[in-house]
Order: C-alpha cells, then structure tokens, then sequence
C-alpha cells in the first residue's frame, strides 16, 4: 500500500497535467448509447492507463436493466443485430469491402445464416458493396434495412437466413 | 444446461408440492430453529466456501469484515463482521413469505442464489417444510448465459504508455451457443470503479483512499474488444479456464448477488484483478488465488497465478490489436510495397495514381487492408460517432478486389503474454571495484520493469522503477552509503515509425551519487527530463538506438552554490543476441551551466545474461569524469 501510495502520489506530482481520466469513452451495451471518446490520449497521460474507469456496463443482480435491456441487464436478442452493428459500425463495413472477416460471421450469424454460408454471405456484401454502403454518412440502421433488402434478394441467402427478427424469437 | 442444477431444483420443489400454501408460520419458525441448530453444529460459518460468498477476509485485530459495502448485500444488520449471525439471517429470509418483498425487490432466495445454493447443499433443505421460491430474472439471466466457459482476458500496455504495463483484467462468461467464430458475442464481466471526479489529483486520491465504489458490471465482450482493441490499441491475451458446467453456474450465481451491491474501490489490494481472482474461487474453493496478494494486485501477477494453476488454462489465445493487426501487414510488405502504402497513407499520392494502380491485385489487397486499418485506428483516436473515416473510394476500391482468403493474417504477435514475465519485486546483490576500492552492493525495488531485463511479458521499449533502494558496503574504507535511490524513473522509447511517430521520453527522480567528484561518496538530489529518438531496423530487429537530450539538475550541499542545472546528451544502443543475452552501450555527454559549472562525459556498457525467468546476471562498466566501476550483479525477481 505505502509503495503504491507513494507511487501514484509522486508521479502525480511530477507529471501533471493529465488529463483525460476516466474519460467516459465507453458504450453502453444495451440503450444504443453513443460511443463518447475522451480527448486524444497523449504521451504522458500514462495514469489513464491502469484506471479501470467503467463502459459499456449495465446493472444486473438485484436492480433490474435499464432501457432496452432486457429486466436481467442483458440485450433484448430483438435489439441484438442492431446493437453490434453500432457498436462494430467501422470494423463491419471495413469487413464488407473485405468480403469476410470475424464481425461479419457474427452478422450472418445474427441472421440465423448457417454456418456453411458465412463466406457467401461475406462474397454478397463485397459484391453488393456499393448497394449496401452508399456512402460514409450511412447510419447502422440505414445499413441494415439495405442489408436485408439485400439478403431477400440473394438467390441462396434469402432461403436460408432469417431477414425477419420474428423468426428469432 | 448450466443452469441445469438451479433450475431442476427450484422446478422439481416446485412442481412436486404445488400446495405450499398449507405451510403455516409455526411450522416455518419450527424447521427454521431446527435449520439454524444444524448450521451452528456444523460450523457452516467458519467454512471457506462461506466466506467466499460473503466477501470476509481477516482483520488485523482478530475477527473478519466482508469486502462488501453496500449493505443490501447482507441479511443481518451486523453481517458484514459478523459471519454466524448472518448465515442464520440468511436463513430466516429464506423462509420469507412469497408475497413479502416490497415491489421491485426480489425474495432473498433470488437475491442470494449462490448461498441458496450452498446452504441447500449442505442442510439438504426440506422443500415440504421451507417453500422454495421460482426466481424467474435469474432463471431467465442464466439460462440466457448458459456458460460453458470462463476466459481471464489480460488488456496489454498502450502504445507508447509506460504505466499501462501493469495492465488489466476481466472476464468473459463463454455461453453454450457463442463459441467459434461468435466468441465476441459472449458477455464480459468487469469490476471497476465508477469515478466522480475527472480531476487526475481526486482521481488518485480517491482511488487509493477507496472512496469510489467499485462495482461489477456485465456487457456484450465486442464493446471492450473496440475499447481496448482498437480505441486503445492495447492487444489482448485471452486465457480460456477450465471450470465444469456446475463450477460455473456456481460463478454464476455468486456473480448474480455482486451484481447488486458495490465495493469500496482500492486501487491497488482490491482491484479489478482481485474481484476477478474471487469469482474463480468461488467456483472452485480449493483454488488459492488470492491468498499470495499482501500489498497489491498487479493484473499481471494474477494472470501468472492463474498460468501456475494445475489444469486451469485451457488455451491462451492472441487478440491483436488494430495497430498490430495493421503492422502484420506491414510486415509482409517489400520495401518497395511499404513505400507506396506509406504514401498512400500520408496521402501523397491517391489511389489511382499509377503507382498503386499497376500492382498485382494480391498486393493491392494487402496495401489497401493494412491502409483501412490505419485509416481505423486514426478515426478511433479522433471523436467519431458511428461515422465511418475510411473515405468511401477506399472502399469502393477494395470491395472490388477479390478477397484472397487467409493470404495476409499471419499471427504475428507485437506483443507477448503476461504471464512468462519476471516478477515485479527485485532483490540485487553485486560486488564491484571502483578506482580505490572493492564494494558490495544490495538493492531491492518492488516495481516494475527495467531495459536491460527480459522483456518478455513486457513491454519491451518501456521501463519503470520504483523505489529502487541501493547501499553499497565499502570493502576497505569500512562505509555503508546510500548509494541510489530512484524513487520514480520512467523510460518510453518509442522506435520511428514513419506512420504513426511519437517521440521517445524519460524522466527520472531519485538520490543518487555524485559520482563524477571526489567527495566520498555524497550523496545529491537529482531530477531530469528527457526527450529523445529511438530507431529499430524493422519490427522484430534485435537492435534499437536511441538518442536523448535531457534538462538535468542536481541539489547537493557538496556543490558549489549547493545546486547544478544543466543539460545530458546521450547517445546508445541495445542489442540481443538471443533471449538470454543482451548488451547497452552508451555515453553521455554532460554540461551544467548553472549553479556549479561543469562538463564532462560518462560512458556505459552493461552485459545480462538471463539464466531463468526470475534470474538475471550482469556485468556493468561505468565511467564517470575520470572515475570508472565494474560491477557484477546477480538480479532474482519474485
């Protein structure tokens, strides 16, 4: 304790300023929360490192969820899609001009798509590319409305993979 | 089903006596008594698994206090020090009428699912005698997480972030049905403190006066994979355990009761490292984790704790980061290649310059990821708000390659697992020889990593010490002296990167010895800061140089003036020759213009040889002025 004490307090003294602490970057896991990211973590801001500051947390145990989590502090699987498509939002259309990547078996997964179909499901969003990502300021809602549209019309895809959420439920 | 046990046990009572409603209040208080009589016969308090649950550790003065601080988390009022008269609390609520709890509360069956449990267990309840409660949330909250797996997950250092070296821990709770390819779907659990203040001196003082609260909190894994991952750029080390299904809807349960109540955060004893330490022994109480911490808990000791285990680390999987994701690339490229991607990416020349246009498709690709990454990992720094930075050409560009699948994700690792590094404390023994006479040296430090000790484990270009206390013992003129004493010493070299530069820097805050006088070894007051270059050949090169230019002062009653401020130049390298071996030269070149005068050059050459993980020997020669040393050191890590 006294060697710890004694660390952060010196270090403190010596290298201030540092700013940007518990800085709220996180996202909330449930809610849709935007994604709110401190200021640009500089050379020295080296105490934000070891600070476990929260994020992306939500209540369980004896409180019931917040909004749009289900009364457990889980995700309402009807919000799953759109949830981790936010929160993925750059890493997923990233992927789709790939044509494959980790987050986008997720999505095809999300869409009850099996397994076996992920790549095709990778190969159409690469090749409908521009159909689906129309532009940088498209919204993760406005990307998967287009994606579904895009799916029920995929000759396989649209048999095997359920564009309706009712089918998850 | 994980749940399986919980479920049948609440679903078989209740479905076998539906007709619970007959139990009157006498007979209720008659099993209770009886309950109770049998718990204290069996000691049930003093067991371990008890105080698992109830959060107790020792006081200095006898006695146990429960971690826990908020008060809902106990059922006697004197609970929280008092283990038998809660577990007899405990038991009385749970033959609390079902209608009884208030609105928005739940029946102390449901709330305290994991003691249910275990009490059940161990008294073996009479489901004719005490009714047992359905607990429909929790039932829906585990069955939804039906866990199949638990994985310690170890978040490395930040780029260019000396302090990030001690690292971070949470859990990921693996579910039944998010395995394989959907392992970032699974939900994370993570202990940390809620801070009210974004004042960095509040901040410290309250993180180690425990006056924030520290609370668990559950998430979907993907959003602490963007945090750490790309926001960050801290890879991460996941460390799949091996817990049966029961153990784990033990976790489960126990996890479900700390949900609700919140802990006094200590910075340091009781972390986000530690609560995690105490999830896995509840799973399996002969499991000591816990029990090795005194002073504090570095994330990345319990990850060794963990690692020492018998049986307890499945597998130990590598989740790169979005820089280190990009340097893979990076690394594959020619130079040829890796001139044009970085024009591309400093936006010299476009994508439909000749340049780029008349290369191989496969290249393109490779070029055009490695840039989107970049272009990733740019826009994460900058405040963006689910809006995409790659510009939409370049990804037009790409999605018109074809994917070459699995042709450009080597598993390069740029960083590597916490737990093959030496311990944080050192113990130091040498003898050396200065110009007069022989002398032996002991040092201790408890923290943390200094360059010439193996990096693996750490970051390899960063270095912090921490009261790092040296006497030396001289031989012939019979003296103990105060030899050093760094109280704070941070190194971060950060070698060029065309892409992404940050200057190197150091500081360093200690007693030390005037060594470039002939004063008996005084001793001075010493403070410097420094910033510097430092340049690698490629990523995994064995040489790095380095260059810095310090503003250095020293405060002694042996100076003139009793004080020097002046500047240090330095110039030096390291190299490895493998694992075991690697050599510093370097020499400084020192002007102090203010207080005492003076100018003078020091050199360096330090030889270590790592026998093992936690031993290390070394052989330094030092001249100083006109005053030279040789020293070898034997160095032991615990």
């Amino acid at each position: 304790m006294v060697r710890n004490s004694l660390l952060v307090f010196t270090a403190f003294l010596l290298l201030f300023p540092i700013s940007a602490f518990a800085a709220g970057y996180g996202t909330a896991g449930c809610g849709l929360g935007s994604i709110v990211i401190g200021s640009e973590r500089g050379p020295e801001q080296i105490f934000a490192a070891t600070t476990n500051g929260t994020s992306g947390s939500q209540t369980f145990g004896m409180t019931s969820g917040t909004s749009n989590c289900g009364d457990h502090g889980l995700l309402n699987l009807s919000k799953e899609r759109e949830i981790f498509a936010s929160e993925n939002y750059t890493s997923l259309i990233k992927e789709m001009a790939q044509g494959e990547g980790e987050h986008l078996d997720i999505l095809a997964s999300m869409y009850q798509c099996p397994a076996t179909q992920y790549q095709e499901f990778g190969a159409m969003t690469q090749e409908k590319f521009s159909e689906i990502v129309t532009g940088t300021q498209t919204s993760p809602d406005a990307l998967l409305g287009r994606l579904d549209t895009m799916l029920s019309q995929h000759r396989n895809l649209s048999k095997s993979c359920h564009i309706q959420l009712s089918a998850l439920n | 089903m994980p749940s399986f046990l919980f479920v049948i046990g609440i679903t078989a009572c209740v479905c076998l006596f539906p007709g619970t409603a007959f139990s009157k209040s006498t007979h209720d208080n008659d099993y209770l008594v009886e309950l109770q009589q049998q718990a204290r016969q069996l000691k049930l308090h003093e067991q371990r698994v008890w105080h698992l649950l109830l959060k107790y550790k020792p006081r200095l003065l006898g006695g146990v206090v429960s971690e826990a601080d908020g008060m809902d988390f106990f059922n006697a009022p004197d609970g929280k020090t008092n283990p038998e008269s809660e577990l007899a609390a405990t038991l009385a609520g749970f033959f609390l009428p079902a209608d009884k709890p208030a609105a928005d509360t739940e029946h102390p069956q449901c709330n305290f699912p994991a003691r249910f449990k275990w009490l059940h267990q161990q008294l073996q309840f009479d489901a004719t005698r005490l009714e047992i409660q359905a607990c429909e949330r929790l039932e829906r909250w585990v069955s939804e997480l039906d866990p199949v797996g638990v994985t310690l997950v170890f978040a490395t250092y930040y780029l260019n972030n000396p302090a990030s070296m001690f690292g971070h821990t949470l859990v990921r709770i693996d579910s039944r049905d998010r395995q394989g390819e959907r392992k970032l779907t699974n939900y994370g659990a993570n202990y940390a403190a809620i801070p009210d203040t974004d004042n960095p001196f509040l901040y410290a003082w309250r993180g180690l006066t425990g006056a924030f609260e520290g609370r668990f909190a559950i998430f979907p894994y993907y959003t602490k994979v963007q945090e750490y991952n790309n926001l960050e750029s801290r890879d991460l080390w996941e460390y799949e355990l091996d817990f049966t299904e029961a153990q784990l809807n033990t976790m489960l349960l126990h996890l479900w009761e700390l949900g609700g109540t919140y802990f006094d955060y200590y910075y340091f004893q009781e972390n986000c490292s530690y609560h995690v330490l105490s999830l896995f022994e509840i799973a399996r109480p002969e499991l000591r984790l816990k029990d090795q911490f005194f002073f504090s808990v570095i994330p990345a000791d319990t990850v060794k704790i963990v690692m020492a285990q018998d049986n307890l680390v499945k597998k130990v999987v590598y989740r790169p980061s979005i820089v280190s994701v990009m340097n893979q690339k990076r690394h594959l490229m020619t130079s040829e290649q890796q001139r044009v991607f970085q024009a591309i990416a400093k936006e010299k020349i476009l994508l439909d310059a000749d340049e780029f246009t008349r290369l191989p498709d496969g290249t393109k690709t490779l070029l055009l990821d490695a840039y989107m990454d970049y272009l990733q990992y740019q826009s994460m720094r900058q405040h963006s708000d689910h809006e995409v930075k790659i510009p939409y050409p370049v990804l037009l560009a790409r999605s018109r390659l074809q994917t070459d699948n699995a042709a450009h994700t080597p598993s390069l690792h740029f960083s590597s697992p916490p737990h093959p590094g030496h311990g944080a404390d050192r113990f130091r023994i040498a003898t050396g020889h200065n110009d007069r006479e022989p002398f032996m040296e002991f040092a201790y430090r408890p923290a943390y990593h200094d360059l010439m000790a193996r990096d693996a484990g750490y970051d390899k270009d960063s270095e912090i010490i921490f009261m790092d206390f040296k006497l030396r013992y001289f031989l012939e003129s019979e003296r103990v002296r105060l030899d050093q004493a760094r109280f704070l010493s941070i190194t971060a070299l950060n070698p060029y990167d065309p892409l992404l530069f940050k200057p190197s820097w150091r500081f360093n805050f200690s007693v030390d010895t005037l060594r470039d006088r002939d004063c008996g070894y005084c001793n001075t007051f010493s403070g410097s800061y420094g910033r510097g270059i430092a340049y690698r050949p490629a990523f995994f090169s064995p040489l790095l140089l380095f260059s810095f230019l310090d503003l250095k002062t020293d405060f002694s009653g042996h100076l003139k003036r009793d004080y020097r401020l002046g500047g240090n130049a330095e110039i030096g390298m390291y190299y490895d020759f493998n694992e075991q071996l690697r050599i510093k030269l370097a020499g400084n070149y020192r002007v102090f213009v203010l207080g005492e005068h003076k100018r003078f050059f020091t050199t360096h050459a330090v030889t270590r040889y790592a026998l093992t993980q936690n031993l290390d020997m070394r052989l330094e020669f030092n001249r100083y002025d006109h005053n030279n040393e040789g020293i070898f050191a034997v160095n032991y890590y615990f």
